[in-house]
């Protein structure tokens, strides 16, 4: 016997950012109840709208399966007496066990013959195991921001006003707060007002919220608002400004969504294009539209709750939250375009970057500190005007109403103030670019001016936090450290920078040094290991195999450009027979000189004319050649050429332990052999370490 | 819908749900929570409703009287319901309906709105309401005042009423409502929101200020230690609209900002605490 398990809690509106999380945990711990008490199912899905959480589970037993459960009794040794009856032990056995002594066996045990009873332990029925264990599920869900609404102090994250559980049809008495389930279900709170509707399975449930004009899919919902903001596109004849995170949100916010088209003044044009579109996002949760030259038009999509045939009432009143809220940036751009940025450096003064770490004016003499280093490192003097100018004025917007009221327009908005005051376009375009990239997806600085500036920011923020000891630890990264770290690496990728980390690090460490309550060499060493980890990351995400990451950041990876060359060296070589042997071979040469106890880092002395066979000499001869050569093809950047003169040692390093014997019994001898082998060693480690390597 | 109308209108509906319906208190403040009727009355164990007006004082909202949208003071309907009944959702929508709003037409969302208030040490959980993309009300769960954790939970809602109004009659200009039939929000408000506007951003006295906020946070805290709750709070929100004048006069830096507020939330919490702890409160 199987039925259906549908679950609904009936809330006050839940938050949009919160719904996604909660409705897959809640199914998550029904499907534990489902499993925990051996109840079989054949599917479980989850649903949500603003105002319920719906888990649906398909197929559920009824009832857990019976199983035997053996109960050990007495030995059979006195259970029965000489005569193959009965004796006290067994009698009062089966009496204990209501059952006669015909319906007893016998288990053997590692101790011997037992009298046994099999019993037959009938499973407990679902909806008794459910209506004990959902209050729990739903108490165990692990919700963000909760509160209390009511005497019975329950926290949720919204006031919970019914729930719905059936099972085979029936109600399942589930008491949580102070509501008990019962068998039904609430319409759309305006469109259907709130209608009652008593549900018998879950097809029904779905038709009757449906007819109540609720979908419970958010995905349908999505699908629904797409439709509708791509035909409300078309008409206008204008192209959606695409964003992904704000369609995910709407869905979450309405139970029957549809799309209204608005309008606004066109002369809110006069503002950038960044600072309606934000205006338009953040305030209302409006989508834009361009038109097929780029140029954004004076309208609007928002999308409601509430049917279509009501958009000419409502739409009226969006454009007048609209107009009221552009009024204001309107006057944020004007007041704010009344001091320079120039002159807004002085009010960097007052302005706290963080505690322990000075003002945003000494941030600002700190990055420009370190792009000048930079410049300096990249020698390409012509960029030193603009990434100075830059330097100084990228912090400065963050004093502006415009970006108090919008922080994710900083940096944007400097470079378009910037821009409106006159400042030359790269300056202007490295102040606008040099908070990127902030998501994953992002892309890095246009400009190299606007690269540096964006590194100087990054690599300051980061010596800033390791130098007052405050790496990120676990999933806890409350600066946002990580995302810093990747944005320096990839935008040094992305712009083929040769820079050192280490070296941008000591000067960076310079600038707050006089904070600082971790030395230069901890600072450095927490930041190294800090960085290589993000590398390892990238480089996983870029679809490097992990061994070769470790190969090569084990001897390089302070300069992320050339570790990432080796990287693609080694990824096109790793398949030769050559490079599979030689990683054999390394690692063979470790483990000599390990057990030697030999430094492989260490000086070392090789007197050729202490060879005593011609396999020695020749490895001699070819580890000279190899060497110099690496080393000039590191120096050229042709990393596939260094590769290939590590492979070609193969046949010599291969005759050489073919035939000779390093740990001879000769001191001398066996000196010489292993001050060849940490050439050898030290030669392969100016490309990357190829024991890391694992080896078909 | 005349502005007076709308306000007398709700107080008509909450009254008919049981609340007292009280009067504005006569102290500066920057929202109606923070009159006693609200403050204090969320504390402790005794339910309680109450609905009253309440004009809200934000100097940093001043606009000249040039901004359609934007006063420094506007006004505020709040209504708080002790203990929070279950049914509160569907009672304030009726009253939408009662000012004349009818539901089905328009796009009615309850969108997350955490309020919080660090200088009275107070938080809750609860809404924006937006009606056709406008906030119209905050509604919040109360879940803390004074620092203390509040048992049983209160309900707050308040209504922005300027901006309902500005609804109700289609208009884009807060300055061309009507107050009643003869007389328009222009003539009762638009010379108080100039004048005060000069004063806060350009003409209030910094150094006086500052010594105000001093003295009226020795003065609550002299009175906390005598016991004398109710006074104490009256000093408490003068030392909280000083404040809010020295901010809008551009005069305190960021950290004295923290600083500051940290200041009027510790009067606040004592204030609070010496409310339930005292024998002879309402």
């Amino acid at each position: 016997m199987v039925a259906e398990l549908l679950l609904e809690i009936g809330c006050e509106e839940i938050p949009a950012r919160f719904l996604p999380a909660a409705s897959q945990q809640l199914k998550q711990n029904i499907q534990r109840v489902l499993t925990d008490h051996s109840l079989g199912f054949e599917e479980i899905d989850a649903y949500s709208t603003p105002r319920r959480l719906i888990v649906h589970a398909s197929g559920v037993a009824a009832s857990q399966p019976a199983r035997s459960q053996v109960i050990t009794g007495p030995p059979m040794a006195i259970a029965f007496d000489r005569d193959g009856r009965p004796a006290a032990a067994a009698l009062g056995f089966a009496r204990k066990n209501q059952v006669e002594v015909e319906a007893l066996s016998q288990v053997e045990t590692k101790k011997g013959s037992y009298l046994a009873y099999r019993k037959q332990v009938p499973g407990r029925g679902a909806k008794d195991i459910l209506a004990e264990e959902i209050p729990s599920a739903i108490k165990g869900l692990d919700l963000p921001k909760s509160m209390r609404w009511e005497a019975s102090r329950f926290l949720f994250l919204r006031p919970i006003r019914w729930i719905l559980c059936l099972f085979g049809g029936e109600a399942v008495p589930v008491q949580l707060a102070s509501v008990r389930a019962a068998d039904r279900t609430y319409g759309h709170r305006i469109l259907a007002g709130n209608r009652e509707a008593v549900v018998t399975k879950f097809a029904d449930y779905r038709q009757k919220l449906r007819e109540a004009d609720v979908e419970i899919d958010s995905m349908k919902r999505l699908g629904t608002i797409q439709a509708g903001l791509a035909a409300a596109a078309q008409g206008q004849g204008g192209h959606l400004v695409e964003d992904r995170r704000l369609l995910q949100t709407v869905a979450h916010l309405s139970e029957h969504p549809s799309v209204v088209c608005g309008e606004f003044d066109p002369e809110f044009l006069n503002l950038p294009a960044e600072v309606l579109i934000t205006v338009m996002r953040e305030h209302q949760k409006y989508f834009s539209l361009r038109d097929r030259q780029g140029k954004l038009l004076p309208k609007f999509l928002a999308v409601v709750d509430s049917d279509e045939a009501y958009s000419s009432q409502v739409q009226g009143g969006h454009e007048r939250v609209l107009r009221a809220r552009l009024s204001d940036a309107a006057f944020f751009w004007k007041s704010d375009s009344k001091i320079s940025l120039q002159e807004r450096m002085g009010l960097l003064k007052k302005i706290t970057y963080q505690r322990n770490l000075g003002t945003l004016y000494d941030k600002t003499l700190r990055i420009k500190a370190l792009s000048k280093f930079m410049v300096e490192g990249l020698q390409q003097p012509e960029l030193l005007a603009p990434v100075q100018q830059a330097a100084e004025l990228c912090k400065t917007d963050l004093t502006t109403e415009m970006v108090r009221e919008f922080s994710n327009l900083q940096g944007v908005m400097g470079g378009l103030y910037g821009r409106a005051q006159g400042i030359e376009a790269g300056v202007s375009e490295a102040i606008y670019d040099h908070y990127l990239p902030v998501a994953s997806e992002d892309g890095v600085p246009r400009g190299l001016a606007g690269a540096v500036v964006a590194m100087a920011d990054k690599l300051d923020t980061l010596a800033g936090a390791f130098c007052l000891g405050l790496a990120p630890t676990g999933s806890r990264d409350p600066l946002g450290l990580r995302r810093q770290a990747m944005g320096l690496l990839r935008i040094l990728l992305v712009k083929e920078l040769d820079l050192s980390c280490q070296g941008m690090l000591s000067k960076a460490y310079e600038g707050v040094c006089s904070f600082a309550d971790r030395s230069l060499e901890e600072t450095s060493r927490t930041f190294g290991n800090f960085l290589k980890d993000r590398m390892r990351f990238l480089y996983r995400e870029q679809g490097f195999r992990y061994d070769e990451i470790n190969a090569v950041l084990e001897v390089c990876w302070d300069n992320p450009v050339e570790s990432r060359k080796r990287l693609a060296a080694i990824a096109g070589m790793r398949e030769s027979a050559d490079f599979q042997s030689l990683a054999t071979s390394f690692k063979r040469i470790k483990n000599i000189l390990l057990k030697a106890e030999v430094d492989p880092q260490a000086a070392f002395a090789i007197d050729p004319a202490r060879f005593a066979t011609p396999e020695e000499h020749l490895l001699h001869r070819q580890v000279v050649t190899a060497d110099q050569g690496i080393s000039g093809a590191l120096r050229e950047g042709r990393h596939e050429a260094a590769l290939g003169m590590m492979a070609s040692l193969r046949p010599a390093v291969d005759s050489f332990f073919d035939r000779v014997l390093v740990m001879d019994e000769d001191p001398g001898l066996r000196r010489n052999r292993l001050a060849l082998l940490t050439f050898l060693l030290q030669t392969f480690l100016k490309v990357a370490d190829v024991s890391e390597m694992v080896t078909a | 819908m005349w502005f007076q109308q709308l306000f007398m209108e709700l107080q008509t509906f909450w009254a008919e749900q049981g609340c007292v319906i009280h009067l504005p208190y006569d102290v500066e403040k920057g929202a109606g929570t923070m009159n006693p009727e609200t403050f204090f009355r969320v504390l402790g164990p005794d339910p309680y409703r109450v609905a009253y007006l309440e004009p809200s004082r934000r100097p940093a909202d001043g606009r000249y009287g040039e901004n359609p949208n934007r006063v420094q003071k506007h006004h505020q309907l709040q209504v708080v319901l002790k203990p929070s009944p279950p049914e509160v959702q569907s009672l304030y929508l009726q009253s939408l309906e009662k000012i004349g709003i009818d539901l089905r037409g328009h796009d009615i969302r309850f969108e997350e709105d955490n309020w919080e208030s660090p200088t009275l040490g107070a938080w809750g959980a609860g809404w924006q309401v937006l009606l056709d993309g406008l906030e119209i009300t905050q509604f919040t769960y109360f879940q803390q005042a004074g620092g203390l954790e509040l048992n049983p939970v209160s309900v707050e809602l308040t209504y922005g009423l300027e901006r309902i109004a500005m609804f109700l009659s289609h208009m884009s200009d807060v300055f061309d409502l009507e107050w009643n039939a003869g007389v328009g929000y222009r003539e009762l408000r638009h010379a108080d929101e100039v004048q005060f506007s000069r004063y806060n951003f350009e003409l209030a006295d910094i150094d006086l200020h500052f010594g105000w906020f001093n003295d009226y946070e020795k003065e609550a805290d002299r009175l906390i230690d005598e016991g004398l709750i109710l006074p104490a709070y009256d000093y408490c929100l003068k030392c909280s609209h000083t404040f809010n004048v020295l901010d809008a006069r551009g005069a305190i830096s960021v950290s004295e900002r923290t600083r500051m507020i940290q200041r009027v939330r510790a009067l606040a919490c004592r204030i609070a605490q010496g409310y339930l702890t005292g024998e002879d409160h309402p």
